[in-house]
C-alpha cells in the first residue's frame, strides 16, 4: 500500500513508538482492507509472471550492460550549511554534470539586497555582486516587477520567476500573482523577476534561445549558491544540469558578459564579465551579498 | 488532551535574524517547499528559509512534551490544536479560530488527514 504523507497527521513531541501506541491517535490498518490485500496479491503475481518472462527473453549480458549505462553519477553535495555556519564566506568549486561544466559559489552566512550601484571593491563586507534583473536595450527600463526597500520601481510579469529578499534572506519562487511582491513592499524588502529554471527539482520551460554564458541563483537544501556555466550553454542544458546536480530551485540571472565580482576568504577579488558604465544604463541593478545586514542605497 | 502551554517563547535563530514567539501566539505554520511561513494570531506572517521538518525539530527540541500543542497535518502544515474551530471533511476545510482572535483562518487539507484529526480529537474527549 502506497504511503501518502499528505494523509498523515502527527502530534508533535511524542516519540514514534509512543505515537504508534497512543490509543487517541487514529490507527491505520497496516494492510488496508480485504479488497486491497487481494488486489495487492494479484498485482504481485502479475509482476512476478512478467519478471520471469522478461528474464527468459532478455540476454543476461545485455542486461548487465544496460545496468552500467543506467548508473547515474551522484552529484556532490555542497558541504556548507548556511544555517549552522556563522562564518560569512563564499566557497568556490567547479563541477561538471551532463557535460555542462559549472562554477559553484556556495553563499554562507550572507545577507542579500538589491542595489543600483555596483559596490566598491574596497568594501570588505561585500562578498558577491552580480546583475539581477534584466534591463531593456531600447528604453533602459527594468524588465518585470522590481521593488527596492519596499518601493515598487517597475512593473511586469512576463517572467514568472521571482527572487524576494526579506531581511537579507533570499526566497526563490515562481508566481505571476503579487503575493510575494506585496509582502516585500510591506516589509520594506527587495524583489525582482527573472526566468525560473528549476522549481521543486523540475526544469521549467523557457523561451530563451541560443547559447551564452549562463548564471543563476540556486538552492540545494539549505544552501544558497550562485552558479555560472564555464562555457556557452543553452538555457535548457543549463537548467537540466542544475536540476540533475540536485538544486531544487534555480532562478536565472543576467548572463553573457554581464559584470560582477566576488571576494575570496583572503580578500582577493575576482571579476567576471565586462563592466558597463552606469551612465549609459542607469537602471543597471545588482544583487549584493554581504557579511553584515548593512546594504548600500 | 489538555496541553500545558509553555510559558517561555520559542526561539528561532537563523544567520540573519532571531525570532522569539510565545507558542500560543502561533496559529499555524505552512510550508512552500524550502520555505516555512509562521502565521500568528494577529495575522502577522514570518517567512523562514527552511522547510517544515526543520521547524518541527525546533518546536520539539525546545518544547519537549509540550510540543503536543502542535499537530502536523500532511507535508505542508503544522497547526496549533488550541485554535481548531471546525473540521469539514467533505469540503476539505479546516477552520482555525478562537475568541481571542478576531479573524478565522480557513485552511485546506486532505480528507484522510482531516478524518484522522477529527478522530484524534474525538478520542481525546473519551480518554
Amino acid at each position: 500500500m502506497i504511503r501518502n504523507e499528505e494523509d498523515e497527521i502527527q502530534v508533535l513531541g511524542a516519540p514514534l513508538r509512543e505515537r504508534e501506541n497512543d490509543k487517541s491517535l487514529p490507527q491505520r490498518k497496516p494492510w488496508g482492507n480485504g479488497k486491497s490485500v487481494r488486489f495487492g496479491i494479484i498485482v504481485l503475481c502479475v509482476m512476478l509472471l512478467l519478471g520471469g518472462l522478461a528474464w527468459f527473453v532478455c540476454d543476461r549480458e545485455e542486461s548487465e550492460v544496460e545496468e552500467e549505462i543506467q548508473e547515474i553519477e551522484q552529484p556532490a553535495v555542497i558541504p556548507v550549511d548556511p544555517l549552522s555556519s556563522s562564518v560569512a564566506s563564499v566557497v568556490f568549486s567547479v563541477d561538471s554534470i551532463n557535460d555542462v561544466k559549472i562554477r559553484i559559489y556556495a553563499l554562507n552566512g550572507l545577507s542579500a539586497g538589491l542595489s543600483f550601484d555596483l559596490p566598491d571593491k574596497g568594501d570588505t563586507t561585500v562578498l558577491l555582486a552580480v546583475q539581477a534583473a534584466d534591463i531593456r536595450r531600447d528604453n533602459g527600463g527594468i524588465v518585470g516587477d522590481f521593488v527596492l526597500r519596499g518601493e515598487r520601481l517597475a512593473r511586469g510579469k512576463r517572467k514568472s520567476g521571482y527572487c524576494a529578499l526579506l531581511d537579507g534572506q533570499v526566497l526563490l519562487g515562481v508566481a505571476t500573482d503579487d503575493e510575494a511582491m506585496e509582502r516585500c513592499i510591506r516589509q520594506k524588502g527587495d524583489f525582482f523577476r527573472q526566468y525560473p529554471l528549476v522549481i521543486n527539482g523540475e526544469i521549467q520551460e523557457n523561451r530563451l534561445k541560443g547559447k551564452a554564458l549562463r548564471r543563476a541563483l540556486a538552492r540545494q537544501g539549505e544552501t544558497l549558491c550562485f552558479v555560472e556555466s564555464c562555457n556557452r550553454e543553452s538555457v535548457y542544458d543549463f537548467a537540466e544540469a542544475l536540476a540533475d546536480f540536485g538544486f531544487s530551485e534555480a532562478l536565472y540571472l543576467v548572463g553573457g558578459n554581464s559584470y560582477g565580482w566576488w571576494r575570496e576568504s583572503n580578500n582577493a577579488v575576482h571579476e567576471f564579465g565586462q563592466p558597463i558604465t552606469g551612465a549609459s544604463y542607469p537602471n543597471l541593478n545588482y544583487i549584493v551579498f554581504r557579511s553584515s545586514g548593512i546594504l548600500s542605497e | 488532551m489538555k496541553v500545558k502551554v509553555k510559558k517561555s517563547p520559542i526561539v528561532i535563530s537563523t544567520v540573519n535574524e532571531l525570532v522569539r514567539v510565545c507558542p500560543e501566539r502561533i496559529v499555524y505554520i505552512s510550508s512552500d517547499g524550502n520555505y516555512s511561513t509562521m502565521v500568528l494570531h494577529d495575522k502577522t506572517e514570518q517567512v523562514f528559509s527552511f522547510n517544515l521538518s526543520h521547524f518541527q525539530q525546533i518546536i520539539e527540541k525546545q518544547m519537549k512534551e509540550e510540543a503536543a500543542l502542535f499537530i502536523r497535518i500532511g507535508k505542508s502544515l503544522i497547526i496549533n490544536r488550541e485554535y481548531i474551530y471546525k473540521i469539514n471533511i467533505s469540503r476539505q476545510l479546516l477552520v482555525l479560530a478562537d475568541m481571542k482572535i478576531e479573524h478565522t483562518f480557513a485552511l485546506s487539507a486532505s480528507k484522510e488527514a482531516l478524518r484522522q484529526l477529527k478522530q484524534l480529537l474525538e478520542n481525546e474527549i473519551e480518554a
